[in-house]
Parts: C-alpha cells; structure tokens; sequence
C-alpha cells in the first residue's frame, strides 16, 4: 500500500520509494529511507497535505499528497 | 601588500544553526530563523583571531551534495568551483546519522574539515548522548560539540581555526570493493583529463558520474576523454546492473545511508528519557485540520493588532514636538524647512512606531518555527490554486519585506513555480506599506479597515495566483517540507534581527524619506509638481476621485513605499492629523489600497530582475498595477454605495 492509504497515526514501514529520480534523491537526502518507521500525524482537510514523523529520528515533514502516493509502505 | 585572508566555509544541512554559529563569530549580522531555506543568500563576514584575518562564508543549507533547487546548486557549484582553506561542517546532533550522509560526501571534497556537532542540548533533550572522541577518530577530522544559540563551543572553534593546522581527510570508507573498483577505474581516466584536482576530488567527481548525477562534460571537455568516459561508463553500470540489480545512484547513495548509520550507532549510547514531547500536544492543536486555521487567523490578526495598538499608542509622543517646528512663513527656504520636518518627523513619528514592533513580532514568528507550519496548513489551499505550500514560505516572509522574499523563492524547486511565486511576492504587503495601512487606518478609517484590506489581500494572492497557474499549466509534484521542531526564540537574537532591520531603516530609508520629502518640497515651491499632476491627472483624478496633488506622492512611493504617507502631508500641506479636513474617507481609503497593490518598491523590482530577468519583472509592474487600480475603482464605489 501507499502512505495514501495508510491510516493515521499507525507505526509504518517503508518499503520502497517509488517516482523519479529527483523525488528519490530528495527524500533520500531529507531523511527519509527505505526501512525507516514512520508515522502519519496528521492530515490537513480534503484528503491534503501529509504531516508526517519519521520515528527513527523524530524529524517531521510536510508531504503532499501526490508525493505520498509514490511512497510505499507497510504496517509494522 | 594585502594580508591574506584565510577563507572559511559554512556548510550543513537547513536548519542546523549555520547562521546561528556565523553570527557568533563575525558579531549579529545574518538572518536566523527556524525554517528550513533561510539563508538563500550567501553571507560573507570577517573576523581578526591572533593576529590573522579570516573570511567566513555562509553558504545556504543543503541536504545533500545532489542537485536539487536553486540554493542546492549554487552551494554545490560554490564547492567545487571556488578557493577556500577550510570547512567548518555543521550538524544537527538530535539528527546524527542524517546529517553525517552529508559529512561524508563532503568528505570526499578533498578539503581540510572541522566538524561541529551543534545542537547538543535538543539531542540530549531527545536521550541522544555522542562520543565525541570516538567521531573523530573514525572520521579523521576534529569535532567540536556546540550550542551556538548559547554560544557553547564557539571558543573551541576559534581555537582550531585560529591554530590552522588543517587536516584533510578522503573518507572513501563507504564504498565496498567491487564499488570502489568500478569507480576507480573511472577515476583513472579523469585523473590524465583533468588538471590541478586532487586524488579525492576526482574520486568525488568519478563517484558522481557514475551515480549518474553529475554529467562527465561539467568536469572534462576534451572530445577524446569523453568517449573513453562514456565507454567506462556503460560498462560500470553494466556491472552494477548484474550485481546489485539497482542503478549505481541507489546503491551509492543506500551505502552511504549504512555507513552513516553504523557510525551514529558506534558513538551514540541512548539513554531513553520519559517521553517529552510538548512539540507534539502543541501542533495536536496547531497542525488541527480545523483548529489549525483559526490559530493561524489569530496569530497574524493578533500580530497586526498588536502593531497597530502599540503603534497608535505611542505615535503622538513622537509627532506632537515635530509639529511646533514648523514655520509659517513662505520662501524656499522656508518650503525646503517644512519638508524636512515632514521627511524628520514622518520617519520617526509615524513609520518607526508601527516598523520596529511589526519587525519584532515577525522575527519572534520566524524564530519560533511557525512559518513551516502554516505553510503546511496553508499547502492544501494552495494546491487548488496550483502552487505548493513552499510557495507559502517566501509569501509568509513577504509582510517583513519583499525583498529576502524574493530571494527565498530559490528554494522551489521548479523555475515555473518560483516565477508564479515571485510574481505574488509584492502583493503581500511589506512592513512599509503595512505601516502606511495601519497609520492611516488608525487615524481615520478605523481598525476594520485594516482587517478588511488584509482578508482582501489573501483573496487577491489566491485568485491572481490561480489566474497565473491558469496561463502557465503544469503539474507540480508537490511539497516536502521540512517541519523543525518548536524553539524558544532567544531574546538577543529577535532583539538583533529587529536592531538589523531598524538600522537598515535609519541609516538608508529615513535619509531617502527626508531626501524625498525635501525634493518634493522644492519642486512644489517651482511648480513643477503641477505638471507631473497634470499628467496623471486622469488617472489619479478622473479614475480614480483622487485630490489631483496625490499624483506626485504616488510617483515618489515606488522609491520607498513609506514615502505615499510622508510626501502626502507635504504634498497636502498638513500634518498627517490633518488630512480629513483635504481628503474624505473615500479619498483616503482609495489611496491606501492603491498604494498596498501599485508598483512594488524599487528594491524589490531590482530583486526581480536580479533572480530572473526583465521580463518578470515588467510583467510584475504591469500586474500590480492592473490589480491595484481595479482594487482601488472597487473601493471608491465601495465608498460612494455606503
Ligand atoms: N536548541 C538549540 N537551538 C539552536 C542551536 N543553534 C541554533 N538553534 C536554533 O535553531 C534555529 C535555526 O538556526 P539557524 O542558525 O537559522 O539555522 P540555519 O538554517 O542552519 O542557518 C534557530 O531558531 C536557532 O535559534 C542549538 O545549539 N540548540
Ligand atoms: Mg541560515
């Protein structure tokens, strides 16, 4: 599943990272990798903007929606 | 002869304190602020240490040496392109193994290093305890723990830069064999194409081209290196396909990402506190998908109310001796005295009293890292209107003034957002023309004026900006933002970002406001501002029902918009208190609207033109002021139903 789909709130597992390079290169950069836990805060109004956590080490980020469809994950 | 400067570079990921630390060593000058992207702008600073003289170079804030927007590209071509002896590495140590991914690329820039691990009190704050001793033999470099917002650790600094025993060192540990194999091979053949590079540079660049991210013409030119480059190239990746089944970029960088990970684990010891998270129960209200956006509402209502309450409280002190100096008689003389006394009093009466507390609750708003979160916030109403929420970070930093605004656009990524983007810029108005807003509301047209002019100003960016995405169609893919955790903004630093903004004012807009106010006093005395009114007498009389004097004031206010307010009470004749006896409420609010919207100041038309190119910024001018005579015409028949 994607974190699209993911529920709020739930302990996730990156799995992959799907999309173009420069999405990759840039999320790899932020902090944000394949078999990292990460964590949906919150999601603004009208299925928008992610705000998400990445557990591993308690960064946080704005994601929109386009690109957390591109991110893959899993329960964990 | 000149002495020799010792040249020394910033660099770290956003947000980790760079220009924090670049202050306390060249004494307050760079902007701080916790949002990722701040210094967009390369800094430079001196200082003198035991007799040498240093240069120090704050370089924006990268999350990796890849290409990525504007300020990452201008930093990476920075580090390769220029001269300077030493780096100064600084890292987030709440974020360790995050920021060392960037450390070891920089490490194979083959340039002396220093490691500084600010930040140590969040990661203690977080259970986070490093063994500084054990980093710097692994790294080879010396680290140094700081906190800069304390001014823990700048001493040592100082210490090893002022000793200039530099160490270089090449971390090519990241790289396993078959890797290392490959791009040796590579290496082989830059090394006979390039010149005066050393071994780990060229390392640097072989790794880059064969991850693919660098293109082999940015490095060599020579027809025949180019095709033995490619060749090797092919083949590499031909290898890598059979071994790992990933493409070289990948793999490079998910063995870079191991490798910083395994030394976070060697140095870290984790010793878990109970969990203390108020950033959390914090944002469960500010970040609300409801609550979210009447905190927001109310921060910048607050802030504007604040302003316009402290601003009104103290203006009369300031205005009251200024109107006993002025002289009755008539004379050049005399005029060019009067106008004085109005660019004096205008300057220190009426802007500074709404300019310094708007500057410092602005700069307390940055510094507290609310500007991420409303651009969060503020990203899903964006997107309808095609842009991102990034787009909110520049527009956000507009009210303080437009011109770092402009600057910060660098950190969108995409050339067609970044223009759109540059374009709204001036139709948030900047501390300039939110004091001429705030002074004249309060005077005459009451507190919800103000309000209404500032709702009005949203729906404006939001309906120009979906007419702008409109003309220029394309899918942008979206934000990622970094959110920073919540800081207690240190009282020096808001104090010396206001003190900052203050001195830009009284030592170059407070000239130029007397300067202007003087000039347009001479000119009245000649006549010849009835000619330049005349002119725009059909714009500014019959479109508009302005008093046909105004003319000449709106001309001046594209130099500095504080300059409408001040040159009206020259241009009027009166003191501002008595400019409801020449103008109706009607007049007045038409003018104020007009001025928020024309034109952007000169100085923020120069940072167009200095970001893009002529073309933007004709096309802002004719933009702004199409939008501020129809907002203007909207008024006056506003005026003329109530
Ligand atoms: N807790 C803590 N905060 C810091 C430290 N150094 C800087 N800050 C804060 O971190 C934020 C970002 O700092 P800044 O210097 O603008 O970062 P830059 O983006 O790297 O230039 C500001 O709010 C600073 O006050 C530190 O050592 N500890
Ligand atoms: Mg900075």
């Amino acid at each position: 599943m994607t974190l699209f789909d993911a529920q709020v709130g739930a302990r996730l597992r990156v799995i992959q990272i799907a999309g173009g390079r420069g999405v990759r290169a840039r999320l790899f950069a932020m902090g944000l990798n394949p078999g990292d836990y990460i964590r949906i805060i919150q999601i603004a109004p009208f299925r928008g903007t992610f705000f998400i956590e990445n557990l591993s080490n308690g960064s946080k980020f704005a994601i929109g929606r386009g690109i957390a469809r591109k991110i893959i994950v899993e329960y964990a | 002869m000149p002495e020799k400067k010792l040249k020394i570079v910033l660099i770290g990921q956003p947000n980790c304190g760079k220009s924090t630390l670049f202050n306390h060593l060249v004494g307050f000058k760079a902007r701080i602020s916790n949002l990722p992207g701040t210094t967009v702008q390369i800094e430079r600073g001196e200082f003198k240490r035991g007799g040498k003289l240093f240069e120090i170079i704050d370089l924006p804030g990268i999350y990796s040496l890849t290409q990525g927007d504007e300020a990452e590209n201008r930093t990476l071509k920075f580090l390769l392109e220029e001269d300077y002896d030493l780096m100064v590495n600084i890292l987030d140590a709440s974020m360790l193994s995050r920021g060392l991914e960037l450390t070891l690329q920089l490490l194979k820039l083959g340039k002396p290093m220093v490691l500084v691990l600010n930040m140590v009190d969040e990661a203690n704050r977080k259970g986070i305890h490093i063994d500084v001793k054990k980093l710097e033999k692994i790294l080879n470099i010396p680290v140094i723990p700081a906190i800069a917002s304390r001014g823990i650790g700048i001493k040592e600094l100082f210490d090893v830069i002022e000793n200039s025993n530099f160490k270089t060192s090449c971390f090519l540990k990241d790289l396993p064999g078959n890797i290392l194999k490959e791009v040796q091979k590579i290496k082989t053949i830059l090394s006979e194409c390039i010149a005066h590079k050393s071994e780990c540079t060229l390392f640097f660049f072989a790794t880059k081209i064969l991850g693919g991210e660098m293109a082999p013409w940015d490095v060599i030119s020579e027809e025949r290196c180019l095709d033995r480059i490619n060749t090797q190239i092919s083949e590499s990746r031909r290898v890598f396909e059979k071994e790992f089944s990933m493409e070289p970029e990948d793999v490079i960088h998910a063995l870079r990402h191991h490798t910083a990970m395994t030394i976070a684990e060697k140095v870290v010891t984790f010793k878990r506190k109970k969990s203390y998270s108020i950033d959390e129960r914090i944002d469960q209200i500010v970040m609300h998908p409801f609550l979210g956006y009447i905190v927001m509402a109310f921060v910048y209502l607050g802030l504007f109310y604040l302003v316009f309450k402290i601003g009104s409280m103290v203006e009369g002190y300031f205005t009251k001796p200024f109107e006993l100096l002025y002289s009755q008689k008539t004379g050049l003389a005399f005029s060019l005295w009067n106008s004085f006394i109005d660019g004096l009093s205008g300057g220190i009466g009426i802007v500074f009293p709404y300019l310094l507390p708007l500057m410092f609750f602005i700069s307390l708003l940055e510094d507290i890292g609310y500007i991420p979160r409303a651009a969060y916030l503020m990203d899903t109403i964006m997107h309808r209107f095609g842009l991102h929420g990034k787009s909110v970070v520049p527009l956000l930093l507009g009210y303080g003034c437009n011109v770092p605004a402009i600057t910060a656009t660098r950190i969108i990524e995409e050339e067609r957002n970044r223009i759109l983007t540059a374009l709204l810029v001036p139709f948030i108005p900047c501390s300039a023309r939110l004091t001429v807003l705030l002074a004249i509301s309060n005077k005459f047209l009451g507190p919800l004026f103000a309000v209404g002019v500032l709702l009005i100003n949203l729906l404006v960016v939001g309906i120009v900006g979906k007419l702008l995405t409109l003309l220029k169609k394309e899918d942008s893919p979206g934000i990622v933002l970094e959110i920073p955790s919540y800081r207690t903004p240190s009282l020096k630093i808001t104090l010396s970002k206001t003190w900052l903004h203050a001195k830009e004012f009284l030592f170059i807009a407070w000239p130029m406001l007397i300067a202007g106010s003087m000039v347009l006093g001479a000119i009245q005395f000649y006549g010849i501002e009835q000619i330049i009114n005349s002119i725009l007498y059909p714009f500014t009389s019959g479109l508009l029902g302005l008093p046909d004097k105004v003319g000449v004031t709106l001309l001046f206010g594209i130099l500095r918009k504080e300059l409408t307010l001040i040159m009206l009470q020259t241009a009027m004749g009166t003191p501002l208190s008595g400019l409801k006896n020449v103008m109706s409420n009607a007049q007045l609010a038409t003018f104020v609207v007009f001025s928020v919207f024309y034109i952007p100041c000169i100085a923020t038309l120069a940072a167009i033109y200095r970001e893009f190119n002529k073309k933007v910024m004709f096309y802002s001018i004719l933009l702004s002021t199409t939008v501020a005579t129809i907002l203007a015409l909207l008024t006056r028949l506003l005026y003329s139903w109530l």
